[in-house]
């Protein structure tokens, strides 16, 4: 069942009303047949999974919790970590490894496994580990009721595509009893406008430029790749972006608050600032669970260097079980390496908009201008790095992301600049006409509406404006979503991770 | 407060569809909800009338008008798409002809005319000419217009699933779910107008192109002008005189347009599809086994077209598709009309309406030059 489909636009609204109709007690009852249903939906088989996934993620950490012995808390933890890992493993990473095995020796031959990849595996596995660990930790408690923990990993709005949540976020808002708060429902309301605007309106009518370019880049070239990058660094930002809205504003329609996994990551100015914006719950879960465990920046400048790259490989293979997604995590990683390098000796700052001492002594107006402009030099670099590096993430294969890469500038002559963009855009059904229209209705509102959520809560803001405004807000995008949408067949890129 | 927003979202709800049906029903720019236009267009055309061409009205839906109100099998009849709407009884010479090409068409269109003609008739016509163009054959075309009318597809997929055991299959990258997959007319889809947004979508689109007009409806009318397009009572077509006639804007069109033939995304295209070389037999061998006499026409493309898609072979697929069908034809015995290179039968440019339309006489002199 995907979010913009028309079973959801039903699905959504019944769950809705049983759930304020029922009294409390039956609410976290019907999120988990609700989630269930959901999750079926796709493929009831694979339910088994991820019942088997939650059983024994619930019943180490209620070991976890009544054992002191360091022994056995490693043991169950290692459980935990054996089992989750080991079913993500042979459901996504299988196939990917045998073949891996084999094209080491020639006379090695695995057999391979004939599996679907059960949508959002990765997602709640995550989920379940940091929860275990969390237990671990101590520093959350063991949820003793097994409904209740089930509705935690199954929980519909981010169970297939994140955000990745952590336990004492979510658990506690899944037992405690609320009120039907008509701001928060309108709030959900307008973030899944604004999320189905991303997916319909723009991801989707650029993923037709996209797909075509790249699945047959041999019969391109030139400006067409450079268009098909910079579509998909769109593209891929209001797929992802957009669901995460949808699932935000799913669970604000019941009164449940899921963290922000997006905040303007085309607004950042450093690789590191961006990667704070980008996918946040999957950034701090590596973060707090992979990077810092290795041992993080505190144990020197080689081992900081390492544990960076590492942390960025394993994230890419996250993403899925093909080489490709491994190199754009290294070319993140590397990037991120490189940009500590630069800055301060590996100390790295922030983001480019933090002083120097050197800054700090000289005139503040011109401080400012610099600043600005290396803000705007910053982001611009970034953009266009995560852009190529977004190449190998869509592209099939290493040659063919390769291929795009060595071509984006074939057929520009410099005496006839005309006919580079003109052929780039005819080859996939374009022109200046509809590259500004694609413009000016995919790509400003976006900037727009990002530039302004980087200061204020923009849902929120417009919750806050008159009549006008507030409802003119809905029913416009609500019309550009039935004029403009794409209402083909489509999916949500981070299903398959 | 929760009734009160629930009551909200439900108005809303209630005013979005009505605002998706309203648009269908009152511009319903194809005419696929109340085919009156294209019965009329039918009726008139049938009773030996020139008929003037409405815009957007639906040919798949006009087709099937046809055959509902024909009395009795034409003796020959053209099947294929643009490319060969000229063919009718003043070129070929035939007698008693029905021309049924229809926009866009793909293998699978080339089953539903001779389904309804089978279903009707219980026989076919005894001649049957194919038109075909390269992408017909190709098995990552994306048109879907093919799809898009539930009659129309019902009527191609129970001729195709007899004739190849299956029914048609979905081109991997239409995009499309794939309707035969679905059992019964689904609530919310392509095919039921009344509530589907693409339909609603293109309804938006000819209102913004047209503006209140859209709303005016498509009623059929005898040609009285005879510079406008139109509908001619064997079914072949008449271009508005802009196109029909050679003239400098014309000419002007078709060396522009230069570069790789796109159309369908054919400049992709490598090898003949194996699925659609096997449809196409197919349906060839019943034709002949019921005593229906084939012939092929290729329509050409312009000479500067030509350039880039053979000399310069940005259309690798052009040539192979040619000698396929030249092969097929020599194997069963098939009389082929034509090729795709127009410089084989002397053609101009200005002997174009675009690219890949050649106009009328282009379409006799290839006809003539091989006959």
């Amino acid at each position: 069942m995907l979010f913009n489909s028309l079973a959801y636009a039903v699905f959504l609204p019944v769950v809705f009303v049983l759930y304020w109709v029922l009294p409390h007690k039956f609410r976290w009852p019907l999120l988990l047949v609700a989630s269930y249903y959901f999750y079926m939906s796709w493929n009831a088989a694979y339910v088994v999974l991820i019942g088997a996934t939650t059983l024994v993620s619930y019943g180490c950490a209620l070991l976890l919790e009544k054992t002191n012995n360091p022994g056995k808390k490693k043991l169950y933890v290692a459980v935990a970590l054996f089992i989750s890992l080991g079913i993500l493993f042979v459901f996504k990473y299988y196939n990917f490894a045998a073949g891996l095995l084999e094209s080491m020796h020639e006379a090695v031959r695995i057999p391979r496994l004939d599996v679907l990849l059960p949508v959002g595996i990765s997602f709640y596995t995550f989920q379940t580990l940091s929860y275990v660990i969390d237990v671990y930790r101590g520093q959350t408690k063991a949820e003793h009721n097994l409904g209740v923990y089930a509705t935690f990993v199954s929980f519909f709005p981010q169970l297939v595509a994140g955000p990745i949540e952590r336990s004492n976020n979510l658990l506690p808002q899944i037992t405690s009893e609320k009120r039907f708060d008509y701001s928060s429902a309108t709030y959900g309301i307008r973030l899944i406008l604004w999320g189905l605007y991303k997916k319909m309106v723009i991801a989707d009518n650029l993923a037709v430029f996209v797909d075509r370019v790249f699945e047959n880049v041999q019969n391109y070239q030139g400006y067409s790749f450079v268009l098909a990058a910079f579509f998909f660094s769109i593209q891929i930002y209001c797929d992802f972006s957009g669901y995460s809205d949808i699932a935000r504003g799913s669970a604000k329609l019941l009164g449940i608050d899921l963290m922000e996994n997006f905040r303007s990551p085309y607004f950042s100015s450093s690789i590191r600032e961006f990667w704070s914006r980008w996918h946040i719950s999957l950034s701090t879960w590596f973060r707090d669970y992979v990077y810092i465990p290795l041992g993080g920046n505190r144990k020197g400048k080689f081992r900081t260097i390492l544990n960076n790259l590492i942390t960025f490989l394993v994230s890419g293979l996250w993403h899925g079980a093909n080489v490709t997604y491994v190199v754009w995590g290294g070319i993140h990683g590397a990037g991120q390496v490189a940009e500590n390098l630069l800055c301060r000796g590996g100390k790295g700052r922030k983001d480019s908009t933090e002083q120097t001492d050197r800054e700090k002594r000289t005139d503040p107006k011109l401080r400012k201008s610099r600043r600005g402009f290396r803000r705007v030099f910053g982001t611009v670099f970034v953009f266009i790095f995560v852009t190529l590096a977004w190449v190998f993430f869509r592209a099939k294969s290493l040659p063919d992301a390769a291929y795009v890469l060595t071509h984006l500038f074939t057929d520009l002559e410099i005496l006839h600049p005309g006919a580079y963009f003109y052929n780039g855009m005819n080859v996939i059904f374009m022109n200046w006409g509809l590259f500004w229209r694609d413009m000016a209705l995919y790509i400003l509102p976006l900037a727009v509406y990002d530039w302004f959520s980087l200061k204020t809560d923009v849902p929120a803001w417009f919750g806050k404006r008159g009549p006008v405004v507030r409802y003119g807000y809905v029913v416009l995008l609500i019309a550009v979503i039935l004029i403009f949408g794409y209402v083909g067949q489509s999916t949500f890129v981070y299903f398959q991770f | 407060m929760l009734w009160k927003f629930v009551l909200r979202v439900a108005i809303a709800a209630v005013l979005i569809v009505g605002v998706v049906v309203g648009v269908n029903y009152f511009v319903d720019a194809s005419q696929v909800i109340t085919p009156r236009g294209q019965e009329q267009m039918a009726q008139l055309v049938l009773a030996g009338n020139t008929v003037a061409v409405p815009e957007n009205y639906n040919e798949r839906v006009y087709e099937m008008a046809i055959l509902e109100q024909m009395k009795a099998p034409p003796e020959t009849i053209v099947l294929g798409a643009s490319r060969g709407m000229y063919l009718g009884e003043e070129i070929t010479g035939y007698k008693n002809l029905f021309n049924h090409c229809v926009s866009g068409a793909c293998l699978e269109d080339y089953y539903a005319v001779p389904s309804l003609y089978l279903e009707k008739f219980s026989t076919y016509p005894k001649r049957v000419i194919l038109e075909i163009s390269p992408w017909v054959l190709y098995h990552f075309n994306p048109e879907i217009r093919w799809l898009e009318i539930y009659s129309w597809r019902s009527a191609l997929g129970r001729l195709y699933e007899k004739l190849n055991g299956h029914k048609p299959a979905i081109k991997d990258n239409a995009g499309e779910t794939n309707p035969f997959d679905a059992e019964g007319r689904p609530f919310y889809s392509r095919e039921n107008p009344w509530f589907s947004l693409p339909y609603f979508q293109y309804n938006c689109d000819v209102i913004a192109r047209k503006g209140l007009a859209a709303f005016g409806g498509n009623p059929a009318r005898v040609s009285t002008d005879p510079d406008e397009g139109a509908e001619l009572p064997d079914g072949s077509t008449r271009h508005p005189v802009q196109e029909e006639l050679p003239n400098p804007e014309r000419l002007a069109t078709v060396r522009a347009q230069t570069g790789a033939v796109t159309f369908e995304f054919v400049h992709e295209m490598t090898a003949v599809g194996d699925e659609e070389s096997a449809a196409l037999e197919a349906l060839i061998r019943d034709f002949q086994s019921n005593g229906t006499e084939v012939v092929l026409f290729l329509a050409p493309f312009s000479p500067t077209q030509c350039v880039y898609s053979f000399d310069q072979n940005l259309n690798p697929a052009f040539p192979i598709v040619e000698a396929y069908l030249k092969d097929l034809a020599e194997k069963n015995g098939i009389r082929l009309i034509g090729g795709y290179d127009a410089r084989d039968f002397g053609l101009t440019d200005d002997q174009f309406i675009d690219y890949s339309h050649p106009d009328k006489e282009a379409i006799r002199t290839v006809w003539e030059s091989v006959i």
